[in-house]
């Protein structure tokens, strides 16, 4: 049953080294940097985004990601959650209208997985980037590197998936779109939806706590990828995978995931992953 | 010493590093990061992940030599650990000769810790 969450709003990544994230971040996937805080975090967005933004990078001593937050359709639905989330038995934390430049109050809580989550209905818009919404022309002129166009989802891995699955179908309104299940039935992973998207978010079991495997961004077309793939290759950027094609959620998502999190997944290089899936 | 950390004004060095109990050696450039320096020699004695710091697969103790670091993960490198040597190789820069050891971090699941010899040139084609 829909309870008002739309879709990923935004992500939060710990990085160890700002300039070097930015290079990432904003130069190689081509996201637009939008804002710096007095806290020195960095706001970008896919030019797409007509929100204020969907990725913040904070620097810290290891890489990570400190919370998602999902945007509710108002904030009728995001108090209506709040007490579910607290009868549900959720720590729930309210931050204030601000702490990010932009966005209004957000309600975070935490989960079985060990991860940190937020809901929130309103965020400054300051329209798609550099084409506005006025006799707008196709694409800005002025993108660089990959030209990742917005925030796409997260696969985030951590022990009792089962349980932040069950918070995410319970109270948040998503749906289980896939799941892989070993001989006995475990399951392993679960992709869930909340919007018309393939998946919205990820999990897979593993047992450290609150971990990132990865963000990801859109790209439109196989060309796009493959433009994507020469510039890995020409800034010798770490690459984990593909691009490949998987069944899950959606039969023949072709990506590229970079840099290589390796086996400690979600202790990403530079507090990196970026991703162009293709859902053909 | 100050950092020659991608200050221009300084010309690269070129160090010799040995892998402590094998025969592997390699060189290193002082201007790109040891985990570089050791897949441009075509070595793989060091786990390779992120090159960023960040997920602690190229862990590895200094037993001897001078180099400078960047700013490595503290899940992976805590400050009692730098100071008996233990590193992120890419986040080091050779300042001399080195003498290392790969140190792998008594990982559980899913940890693949790097090969321990060198690839054989048929693994390389
Ligand atoms: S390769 Fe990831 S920390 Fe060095």
């Amino acid at each position: 049953m829909k309870k008002g969450v739309m879709r990923p709003g935004h992500i939060q990544l710990r990085v160890l080294d700002m300039e070097e994230a930015v290079a990432h971040y904003r130069d190689l996937l081509g996201l637009i940097e939008v804002d710096r805080d007095d806290q020195g975090r960095v706001y970008l967005k896919g030019w797409t985004e007509v929100d204020k933004f969907s990725v913040v990078l904070r620097e810290a001593d290891s890489a990570g990601m400190d919370f998602v937050g999902y945007k509710c359709v108002n904030e009728g639905a995001v108090e209506q959650l709040r007490q579910e989330l607290i009868e549900y038995g959720c720590k729930v934390e309210d931050i204030p209208e601000g702490e990010l430049n932009g966005c209004g109050r957000r309600v975070r809580f935490d989960s079985p997985t060990g991860h940190m989550f937020e809901i929130y209905a309103t965020k400054e818009q300051t329209g798609k980037w550099e084409v506005g919404n006025r006799n707008p022309e196709a694409w800005p002129r002025n993108l660089t590197g990959m030209k990742a166009t917005r925030f796409d989802h997260c696969l985030l891995y951590g022990p009792n998936i089962a349980g932040t699955i069950d918070l995410f179908r319970e109270v948040l309104g998503f749906d289980l779109a896939e799941q892989v299940l070993d001989g006995e039935g475990t399951r392993l992973a679960g992709f869930l939806t909340v919007s018309m998207k393939a998946h919205d978010v990820a999990f897979i079991e593993h047992p450290e706590p609150g971990k990132l495997h990865h963000a990801s961004f859109y790209l439109e077309t196989w060309e796009d990828v493959l433009r994507a793939a020469d510039l890995i290759s020409m800034t010798d950027t770490s690459i984990d995978i593909g691009p490949t094609r998987h069944g899950l959620t959606f039969r023949g998502v072709r990506r590229w995931r970079l840099p290589l999190p390796g086996p400690r997944t979600g202790d990403l290089g530079r507090g990196a992953a970026g991703q162009g899936d293709l859902l053909p | 010493m100050s950092s020659q950390i991608g200050n221009p004004a300084v010309l690269a060095d070129v160090h010799q590093v040995r892998v402590h109990d094998e025969t592997v050696q390699f060189k290193a450039s002082s201007a790109v990061n040891l985990l570089v320096a050791m897949e441009q020699a075509r070595e793989s004695v060091i786990g390779i992940g992120c090159r960023g710091g960040g997920c602690g697969k190229c862990r590895i103790r200094v037993l001897d030599g001078d180099y400078e670091t960047k700013r490595m993960s503290r899940a992976w490198v805590t400050e009692e650990d730098e100071a008996q040597g233990i590193v992120l190789a890419c986040r080091i820069f050779a300042r001399s000769d080195l003498t290392i050891i790969s140190e792998p971090l008594p990982m559980a699941y899913g940890y693949q810790p790097g090969r321990s010899s060198s690839l054989q040139q048929a693994e390389l084609k």
